[in-house]
């Protein structure tokens, strides 16, 4: 018994209605869901068919209103020699009905909602699009919720995701290809792209890393997301995910591509430029003066994350001198009692925060303020009050902790640059975290995103080459597309000349 | 690999840094915080003092105390180690402040404590030198505006600097930077104690890392007039007061006929005018002529900063340089240059 679609490759619909209706109900044997109904046409021709779907993907209503009225009700004439094209160009009320001999792509239509025809005397079939299962409909995403600025966030629908963006782009430059990936999933994937804008071998790297893909489902983006992004064991990302159209369609517009996964809300778009990290969702939306003030905070807050208990431990333990005096002092009284060296008092508090946050995020929101206090209030006062760790250091983590939460998108690198840093502080002071950070800003520099240096924005200091980088310029400065674009489309104005002759 | 190979040059950079995993890293509350050292000596034998502060870890509610340890030998490591060797913990003097140099030290002693505090890299170049009668009278006195009263000497001397108009910030670093260029001059705070506390008195004239004499505070203001290390303050001639700024200080020579030395300060001052300038001339001229007289040696340093600023003073003087000083007389002039 054939398990997956590609098998029925060389499969191909006999004459007889009953032989077909037969195979779809054994390709089908296991499926519950399976509805199918014989329809006999005795009106104006006489013909039997037989209408497959599967229970909840498709809209009965549609399908009763499309499919099977018309075909009891059949008054036309058949001018049409081939049947199936009879019945779909003259029958059905469906705006888009396919006819096709390919048992897969029969299969396929059906487990996306479309019903099939099958008709007696015929070695096609016919496939009409009934799609209705439920979304969980346009609403916006948690996780990047904006003051001003657009409020839609995408569904798991690929269909409804693709008809957002185009909302946003109204341009018959706006390309989608359809790719199938998943042996079993046989999950659909756009490609999305502005045709005259896109970096072809960016596309075609992407397209190729797809195509290599070998897996038995993908169930979200980020299935793919691992196994096609530059520098898999990297602790920063080499492509962009963003559950936001107007994200998406801002991204197309530099020239990027997007990879939307059926079955998540989730959007892939690439290359991913490090400073990507940085950049707020609406710091587009907001006065440049305010986005570009929130975007240094960010940078700095990332930098403090990742930094101060590192420094502060090799200032603690090695660096004394770095300490101003009165505050060497307070910590020293502080930390008097403390049974722990302060590495490993860093340690145990990094470990508490993340496990603070974890089960701050799982939470029901309604907890969620509960475990602040009792995890945040009450274990920290009472663990200082029993000499379990010192204030300073609750201070520092704490701060490092709360700064690493600017940065949402760089939540996984903050927390393993942020143990590592303090390791090497531990073992070599100062030395040790520069030399981290050295390491750590060579991985940076080295890292690339399909063929694009992912700091390629500060590879000319120039204003324009920085303009959404460190901070957001004005719309009216923004006069290219970011450098990784090809020359020739950087510009986002017409031509001077172009302008003229208008 | 080449990533392999940058790893390993970043890890080999550090660890030829100096920095170890033996580096003997420990927190602050292992360690005594020495707020201030000491030294004195008497021939042959040096001691150290060193201010600890005391944090008792066990009972860190207590307020911290500050403990004066004693400590003496043949070399200034043996004075340290005695020291240490009755504390339950290593010193910390990372965040010492003051080393004060007492009043029997001698040049040698003094050479020895500058090596001494240059090479031990726990020791900041930026602690303050000072000079006193005694350190141990000086470093035991209970503080009064912070934790140790080697503290309270840091907070005189930078309120005082910025009061007075007399740079008296003698960072260790600035003395043994003079020391290494050659300057046979320097000065160092004076402390004593009074019956009020510590006091800062003037300054400690050193030449040659020799103590050759005092200046009370009225003297000091115009020694560091005449060696340009002045801002603006108040100079006290007798009993008149006077709000000045120094602007510039010139120095210049001539050694045709006779040798003579010129000194030319720019002035500021509300109050100030030729009959007062006159009388500023007079007494820098007398502190000169006194300086001279006990000292016998150019302890102002004209010719240490006619060296500097003159290649042909240098060139021609320069290694009898306290001949020509003794040979030549001494012209000050001040000049008003407007407001203040």
């Amino acid at each position: 018994m054939p398990t997956q679609i590609s098998d029925y490759e060389n499969t191909a619909l006999s004459l007889s209605l009953d032989e077909n209706m037969l195979l779809f109900r054994n390709i089908f044997s296991k499926e519950s869901v399976l509805r199918f109904k014989k329809i006999e046409v005795r009106d104006n021709w006489r013909c039997d068919c037989a209408i497959f779907y599967l229970d909840g993907m498709v809209n009965v209503e549609l399908l009763n209103e499309s499919i099977v009225r018309p075909l009891l009700t059949v008054k036309q004439e058949r001018t049409e020699s081939r049947l199936a094209d009879y019945i779909v160009k003259q029958i059905l009320f469906a705006s888009e009905a396919k006819v096709t001999s390919k048992i897969p792509d029969m299969i396929r239509a059906m487990l996306y909602g479309d019903t099939l025809l099958l008709i007696d005397g015929c070695t096609e079939a016919v496939t009409v699009n009934t799609k209705g299962w439920r979304t969980r409909g346009i609403s916006e995403p948690d996780d990047e919720k904006v003051l001003q600025g657009p409020r839609e966030g995408f569904d798991e629908a690929a269909m409804f995701n693709l008809a957002m963006i185009r909302r946003k782009l109204l341009t018959p430059d706006f390309c989608t290809e359809m790719m199938r990936i998943g042996r079993r999933s046989d999950t659909i994937v756009f490609i999305c792209y502005l045709d005259s804008l896109v970096r072809k071998k960016t596309l075609d790297e992407l397209k190729k890393r797809l195509k290599e893909l070998d897996t038995d489902g993908i169930l979200d983006s980020n299935y793919i997301t691992e196994r096609i992004r530059d520098h898999p064991f990297s602790l920063f990302k080499t492509t962009g995910s963003t559950e936001r159209p107007d994200i998406v369609a801002a991204r197309l517009l530099e020239g990027r591509i997007a990879v939307v996964v059926d079955g998540t809300p989730v959007v892939i778009t690439l290359p991913y430029l490090f400073s990507e990290n940085f950049q707020s969702d609406e710091d587009y939306y907001l006065s440049y003066l305010v986005a570009s003030a929130g975007r240094v905070l960010r940078y700095l807050c990332f930098f403090l994350s990742v930094s101060i208990p590192a420094i502060f431990i090799a200032a603690a333990t090695f660096h004394k001198e770095l300490l101003p005096t009165s505050l060497a002092l307070s910590v020293t009284q502080l930390r008097g009692g403390v049974p722990f060296p302060p590495f490993a008092e860093c340690l145990l508090l990094i470990l508490v925060f993340e496990i603070l946050k974890e089960t701050g995020v799982r939470m029901p929101q309604s907890l969620g303020h509960a475990l602040s206090i009792v995890g945040g209030l009450v274990v920290g006062q009472a663990a200082v009050e029993a000499r379990i760790i010192s204030a300073p250091m609750l201070i520092v983590v704490a701060l490092s902790g709360i700064a690493g939460l600017m940065v949402p998108r760089l939540k996984g690198a903050v927390f393993y640059l942020r143990l590592l840093f303090v390791v090497l502080s531990a073992l070599f002071g100062l030395y040790g975290y520069i030399a981290g950070i050295t390491l750590t800003l060579i991985h940076i520099l080295d890292m690339r995103s399909f063929g694009t240096s992912c700091t390629v924005s500060l590879s000319k200091a120039n204003f324009q080459s920085l303009k959404d980088t460190v901070w957001r310029a004005p719309w009216f400065a923004m006069r290219t597309r970011p450098l990784f674009n090809s020359n020739i489309t950087r510009s986002r104005e017409k031509k001077a000349n172009e302008k003229n002759s208008d | 690999m080449k990533k392999i190979l940058i790893s390993a040059a970043v890890l080999m950079l550090t660890l030829l840094s100096g920095c170890r995993f033996t580096t003997g890293g420990a927190a602050n509350d292992r360690r005594f915080i020495v707020a201030a050292i000491g030294f004195e000596s008497d021939g042959a034998l040096i001691t150290v003092y060193a201010e600890t502060i005391i944090i008792n870890s066990e009972t860190p509610e207590n307020e911290p105390t500050p403990k004066l340890l004693k400590g003496r030998g043949a070399t200034i490591n043996e004075a340290f180690e005695e020291i240490e060797a009755s504390l339950a913990r290593p010193l910390m003097l990372e965040h010492c402040g003051i080393i004060a140099v007492g009043g029997g030290v001698t040049a040698s002693w003094f050479d020895r404590i500058c090596d001494y505090c240059l090479n031990d890299r726990r020791i900041t170049l930026s602690s303050y030198m000072i000079s006193c009668d005694s350190p141990e009278k000086l470093l035991s006195k209970k503080p009064e505006s912070s934790v140790a009263a080697g503290y309270d000497i840091m907070g005189i001397i930078e309120q005082r600097s910025s009061s007075s108009g007399i740079f008296y910030d003698s960072r260790f670093f600035e003395i043994e930077g003079l020391r290494e260029k050659g300057r046979s001059v320097f000065t160092l705070p004076f402390f004593t104690l009074t019956a009020d506390g510590i006091s800062l008195d003037g300054l400690s004239l050193y030449r040659d890392d020799r103590l050759t004499g005092r200046l009370s505070t009225d003297d000091a203001v115009l020694y560091s007039l005449m060696t340009g290390n002045f801002d603006r303050g108040t100079v006290r001639i007798g009993t008149d007061e006077y709000r000045i700024r120094l602007r510039s200080a010139e120095y210049d020579y001539t050694d045709s006929g006779e040798n003579r030395l010129y000194l030319k300060l720019r002035l500021t001052g509300d109050s100030l005018d030729d009959t007062v300038c006159e009388r500023l001339e007079q007494e820098l001229d007398r502190l000169e002529s006194r300086l001279r007289l006990t000292s016998g040696t150019d302890v102002v340093g004209f010719t240490d900063i006619l060296s500097e600023r003159h290649t042909d003073f240098d060139e021609k003087h320069g290694r009898y340089a306290a001949e020509f000083y003794k040979s030549s007389d001494f012209t000050v002039e001040c000049l008003v240059s407007g407001g203040i």
